[in-house]
């Protein structure tokens, strides 16, 4: 994108007061957060305050708490297990199948496609008792393998879907040409293709996470004491008369971290997934 | 346009031919032994729970006895239908949605029309505008019940620094609803900023160059030459959207648990407490399925609108 002119957007003064307008609806934007990461090191007396404090002298102890009393590694440790195996699991499956229905001729492929775009659209409400009733008849209830089947149907099909449109901008001379030099499919693969998608791949994986760790439904219905997560965990700091403020803020926090990480490290990816994957 | 055309283009759909090489022969059994796995698993896993959901709502159905299942045809339909929260719930689910949807859009094209210039630093602010989108339904929704705290909420306290009254916003019968489309709206919006704003950078610098020949004015460019071109994108972006609007659950569910008394109940609540607070197992899958439909009807529009986008 070259700096084309756009109309009313003159470089200069006016520009600057653009730049200013927009970091300042950003911030404004994410204030939200700031606010949620700042109770995060008040104290219950701080967080009941009448009038809202900005300045304070930070405190760790809701960390202590959430990691003491509430016994949070816990979650967390489920919550990594299971999305990490999902994701995985997605990107084999999606990479194989996308690979089909992105650069070889499959006979109804496009069809295939649609069908697996249209899963997208399922509400998960309409489903999750059938699996409650199937996964506590077959011993699956509250296990990391119940729940992991579940998110690998949920996330597959928009993976195959955003791998495919990253395969498909890969010109076919490039394989074309490579087969004529006598490479085989997995050849091709790993030393053509692959290395134009990686990053593709890596945006798909993003979102399988970051989608999977953040699902609530599916991990409050099928889950109980063994292989509950984190948004699961956190919903419980709701309690009848009283909600854990400071516990709210101390794992919001936590798992801001990781997005932050890679949201910076990914950006200009991340932004393609995002548009490439309008279908998300 | 960028985001249809790319991600929807078929290409290579090969014809069938009769005498088709050995090669292309080996060629699609390995194309269908590397679809075989993902196809297998998916068929799997959707075909049973929706037709094992579809037959439960016709069943009266109580998870405490399941032996005592009684099939019961369209009859938790019919009872839907005399259902006055049932009705109540199908009109808070699209007035949700709508709502939802349009204030995204209409922020989401605001800000996607001040990123739309090469100027310094508009890059970072533009990663930082994602994070919404990634944060967890359940860690926001509690952040934004902490604001709507009636008694040491932010929001009260602003309002009552402007001179307006504090508002219980959660228990109120008529702000807990806007309450919580707000919540959404937030984390929604850059999402629709940021595609509105890779389709308005997909706009050749032609175009934009004759617009600024004949003398129009930012506004005028926007509404006469961007919106109209953009609109297979809004479409596409609007109906994805609606879709995943409609099928909300967690939010709610963490802002308001549908509360007070059933004024943010929309489908997935409903079905939900229905379900696994009352037991009702028949009604709860009834009323998941009345949202299948809604929902179907706006995914066939979408699907359609693809397919013509490829051709």
């Amino acid at each position: 994108m070259s700096a084309m002119a756009r109309p009313g957007s003159a470089r200069g003064f006016r520009g600057g007061i653009v730049v200013a307008l927009i970091a300042g609806v950003v911030l404004l934007w994410l204030f939200p957060i700031y606010w949620i990461v700042l109770t995060s090191f008040k104290t219950p007396r701080i967080i009941n305050e009448k009038v809202p404090v900005f300045w304070f002298t930070p405190t760790m102890e809701n960390y202590e708490h959430l990691f003491g009393d509430i016994n949070f590694g816990r979650p967390l440790l489920n919550s990594m297990i299971v999305t990490s195996a999902t994701t995985v699991i997605v990107i084999v499956l999606g990479l194989l199948a996308a690979y089909a229905l992105g650069r070889m001729d499959v006979p109804g492929g496009k069809h295939i496609a649609l069908w697996m775009l249209s899963l997208r659209f399922m509400p998960p409400i309409a489903i999750v008792l059938p699996f409650f009733i199937a996964w506590q008849r077959t011993g699956l209830i509250d296990t990391y393998l119940g729940l992991i089947l579940v998110y690998v149907a949920f996330n597959l099909p928009f993976a195959i879907w955003m791998l495919r449109g990253f395969l498909v901008e890969v010109p076919r001379d490039l394989d074309e040409a490579a087969m004529l030099d006598g490479l085989g499919h997995v050849a091709i693969l790993r030393r053509i293709i692959f290395p134009v998608i990686a990053p593709g791949v890596a945006v798909t994986a993003i979102f399988t996470f970051v989608f999977a760790f953040n699902e609530y439904l599916m991990a409050l219905v099928l889950t109980s004491r063994n292989a509950s997560t984190v948004p699961v965990t956190v919903s419980k700091f709701i309690q009848p008369y009283t909600i854990l403020w400071g516990d709210v803020g101390a794992s919001a926090t936590i798992q801001l971290l990781p997005i932050l990480v890679v949201v910076f490290l990914l950006q200009r990816h991340i932004m393609r997934g995002i548009t490439l994957g309008a279908v998300k | 346009m960028a985001i249809s055309a790319k991600s929807i283009e078929f290409d290579h759909v090969a014809p069938a031919s009769a005498g088709a090489s050995r090669q292309e022969r080996s060629e699609r059994r390995l194309a269908t032994l590397l679809l075989l796995p993902a196809v297998g698993f998916l068929l799997l896993m959707t075909i049973f729970p929706t037709i094992y959901s579809l037959w439960m709502s016709m069943q009266q159905y109580n998870l405490s006895r399941p032996d005592l299942a009684t099939f019961v045809g369209l009859r938790n339909y019919g009872q839907l239908l005399q259902d006055d929260i049932f009705w109540k719930s199908v009109r808070t689910t699209l007035v949700f949605s709508l709502a939802a949807l349009a204030l995204q859009f209409v922020f989401g094209f605001l800000i996607a029309n001040m990123f739309d210039r090469e100027r310094r630093g508009m890059s970072v602010l533009r990663t930082l505008f994602i994070i919404p989108v990634f944060t967890s339904p359940v860690a926001l929704g509690l952040t934004w019940r902490y604001m709507y705290q009636p008694g040491y909420g932010l929001i009260n306290y602003l309002l009552e620094q402007v001179g307006l009254p504090r508002i219980n916003w959660l228990a109120s019968t008529e702000w807990a609803l806007p309450a919580v489309i707000v919540a959404d709206v937030w984390q929604w919006t850059p999402f629709v900023a940021l595609i509105l704003l890779a389709g308005m950078q997909s706009i050749s610098p032609e175009i934009t160059e004759a617009a600024e020949l004949d003398g129009l004015s930012r506004a005028q460019y926007m509404w006469r030459i961007v919106l109209p071109l953009l609109t297979p994108i809004i479409m596409v972006v609007g109906l994805i959207r609606l879709i995943d609007a409609l099928k909300t659950f967690d939010l709610i569910y963490i802002i308001t648990r549908g509360g007070p008394g059933t004024a943010t109940y929309t489908l997935p609540l409903h079905a939900y407490s229905t379900g696994f607070a009352s037991f009702l197992m028949g009604p709860s899958a009834a009323i998941s399925w009345v949202l299948v439909i809604i929902v179907n009807i706006f995914a066939t529009l979408f699907l359609v609108l693809l397919a013509r986008g490829e051709k």
